[in-house]
């Protein structure tokens, strides 16, 4: 069919009159091509580490999820267009819905690319847009909304093949992925390696809480191995897991450090090592801000579970869908998470793919973010330990934690924080329970390790801090740790000596009877051995990181701290340091560093700390 | 002459990028929107200096 001709050197034509179909039509057209724009460049910029931010993580469905967030905000606006149209008179509604769409792609595009354009500049860069695209629109704006028109059912056609081809090849290259393994013994046990993100000892009953927190996790404790002094490398997520996955020091895999919001590839992980070895690996992440695969923190995986767990957090991949969310909804009282991933969705997507991959061994790696802020435990269990009528000061805003500016609230509020922190971990522990128990009923417990642990810990006021990621104190960096495995882990056994979370890989391998190629780090069942009081030291850092409030340990410089089981030694970049003797003072408020007679065990402490703060992994050349 | 360069170089890091790339896309989205504007004022004082 010809389109109509326009000579641009006559007088302008009289501006076509526009139904309401044709607002419809022309709204399907731009929001499917500018979602699939979005989705592209989400997916572009997803390929390179370090540029998608904390909340911009992404994974091939996005080709389906931006145009239908597009789809939702683009409808409505264009029957508000058409009615203008029909109200005014004027000819302009047209212009004006296009000049509106291309700005929020030009917008949202240029969100994207956050690290290199300022607010403002994403603004002037989507009206110039949008202005270009007025200029070429209305040169023949007969011609150009026949043309949105007739692309509406083409372009429709486009996005669902597109979307099932890209989805379609992830499904075929885990497949290929598995195919590919080498053979493994089928007596090779499973590994769970379960991370509560967030999770501190001390709330835990089995180790010693006044609340009947986690009956279950009590279970597993008395049956298998716990470690009374288990400490995490680090006090937020990423660089904690990270050292999980590697084995490696903060300061040596770089993780977290100077804006660098990615684990790089310069050192194997644990899940690259059991696949090598012939095992199913696959991780099932609930922190979709700091362990999704933009983190790199999936590299070893075939199957990673992290975004799309629910319709809204698909509604959140997209730019405009994470200012709705993170921006709007607050505002009429929607201030958690938005598509927050329960512990009951995590559960069930480790156990439908294990339903769908049975007959090899398999290393899954869990993380459950329902103690994480804003403490908010599911309908059903909040009010287990907080009284009737219990308020939270009401906010407006989505209080994610370890992020904020540093006030510490009322001892009230303290006090409600930590009842529904507690609340989420009662429930977590069910849902632990019920996970176990779904994989007896499959046969698959009898072979499996479980590993259970807490990236970091949480302060509720100590030490005048809230949240995580400020300090080195205990209650920041003292994490749960337990293994279990009938036949494979002596039950009932506590061990007391400190031990860190960088001995996970060299654990892990040993339970299933693999070569820890690579690892510097002694395996945690090493500890049992009543014979074998050496120890290494175990070892937290703290990255400065600009623009925590100057109050936080970490907002004036790196700090760095070694525990043994009597004695915590924190040290500062400024050259300060500070010993606790933790079995006289638990909680860290008689700093003993200036003791004369503590002078020998300060050096000996000293010695155990890496050699330099900051980051050191660029004398080191690990793979 | 080298030397400068050489630091200029070092100099560059994520925080000037950003000020650095804000500053050149404000500058290419202004030029998007006033586009006619600039065209019609270049033209202008072209016509000052050339006689057509």
């Amino acid at each position: 069919m010809s389109l109509p001709q326009q000579d641009l050197s006559r007088p302008p034509q009289e501006p076509p009159g526009r139904t309401f179909g044709w607002f419809i039509m022309a709204a399907v057209s731009l929001a499917l091509a500018c979602g699939l724009c979005e989705a592209l460049a989400s997916l572009l910029l997803g390929t390179r580490q370090g540029i998608l931010s904390w909340k911009t993580g992404n994974s091939v469905k996005v080709l389906i999820a931006a145009p239908a967030v597009y789809l939702l905000v683009f409808l409505p606006a264009s029957t508000l267009f058409a009615l203008l149209d029909r109200a005014l008179k004027q000819r302009w509604a047209d212009v004006a819905m296009i000049f509106s769409f291309i700005s929020l792609l030009g917008i949202s595009l240029t969100t994207l690319m956050r690290p290199w354009f300022s607010a403002g500049t994403s603004v002037l860069l989507g009206l110039g847009m949008a202005s270009v695209a007025i200029r070429i629109y209305t040169s023949n704006r007969t011609r150009w909304g026949f043309a949105l028109v007739r692309s509406a059912p083409w372009l429709v056609a486009a996005t669902l093949l597109i979307g099932v081809i890209g989805t379609g090849s992830t499904a075929i290259a885990e497949r290929l992925a598995i195919a590919r393994l080498p053979a493994i013994a089928a007596s090779a046990p499973n590994v769970l390696l379960i991370v509560m993100d967030t999770q501190r000892a001390d709330h835990l009953t089995a180790y010693g809480y006044s609340r009947a927190t986690t009956p279950r996790l009590g279970r597993l404790a008395d049956e298998g191995v716990s470690f009374t002094w288990a400490t995490s490398p680090a006090v937020t997520t990423l660089p904690s897991h990270s050292s999980m996955m590697t084995g490696q020091l903060v300061g040596e895999h770089g993780a977290g450090v100077n804006s660098r919001l990615f684990l790089d590839r310069r050192f194997p992980t644990l899940a690259e090592q059991m696949r090598g070895s012939g095992y199913l690996t696959g991780g099932f992440v609930a922190n979709t801000y700091w362990t999704g695969r933009h983190t790199g923190l999936n590299r070893g995986f075939i199957h990673y579970e992290d975004f799309y767990g629910s319709l809204m957090d698909g509604f959140t991949r997209t730019v405009m869908g994470r200012a709705i969310a993170y921006q709007i909804f607050p505002m009429i009282g929607q201030v958690d998470i938005p598509g927050r991933k329960r512990a009951e969705d995590v559960n069930r997507e480790l156990l439908g793919w294990l339903d769908s991959h049975r007959g090899r061994p398999f290393f899954a790696f869990l993380n459950y973010f329902d103690v994480h802020a804003p403490y908010r435990p599911p309908q059903g269990w909040a009010g287990r330990f907080s009284p009737p009528g219990d308020s939270v000061a009401r906010t407006r805003k989505i209080e994610i934690g370890a992020w904020n500016e540093g006030t510490v609230p009322d001892s009230a509020v303290l006090a409600a924080w930590r009842d529904r922190y507690d609340e989420s971990l009662l429930y977590l522990d069910h849902q632990i329970g019920v996970l176990l128990d779904s994989l007896a009923a499959r046969h698959l417990l009898e072979h499996t390790i479980v590993i259970v642990t807490g990236d970091h810990g949480e302060s509720f006021g100590e030490h005048g801090t809230v949240h995580h990621g400020a300090t080195l104190y205990l209650e920041q960096i003292r994490v749960p740790l337990i293994l279990w495995g009938p036949g494979r882990i002596p039950a009932g056994k506590r061990v007391d000596r400190a031990v860190d979370l960088r001995a996970i890989p060299a654990t892990v391998l040993e339970v299933a009877g693999l070569p820890a190629a690579g690892s510097h780090r002694r395996s945690l069942l090493t500890y049992l051995d009543p014979a074998d009081s050496t120890a290494e030291p175990a070892i937290s850092e703290g990255p400065r990181v600009p623009g925590n409030p100057p109050t936080w340990q970490t907002g004036k410089g790196w700090v760095k701290s070694v525990a043994t089981q009597r004695w915590h030694l924190i040290q500062f970049e400024s050259g300060n340091r500070e010993l606790y003797d933790l079995r006289a003072d638990p909680a860290e408020l008689r700093d003993l560093a200036a003791v004369p007679e503590l002078r020998d065990t300060l050096t000996v402490l000293e010695r155990g700390l890496p050699g330099t703060l900051g980051a050191s992994s660029a004398s080191r050349s690990p793979r | 002459m080298h030397l400068l360069g050489f630091s200029l170089v070092l100099y560059v890091g994520p925080d000037q990028i950003l000020p650095l790339t804000s500053i050149l896309g404000a500058i290419g989205g202004a030029l998007m929107i006033f586009w006619r504007q600039v065209v019609g004022l270049f033209r202008r004082i072209r016509s000052v200096f050339v006689r057509e």
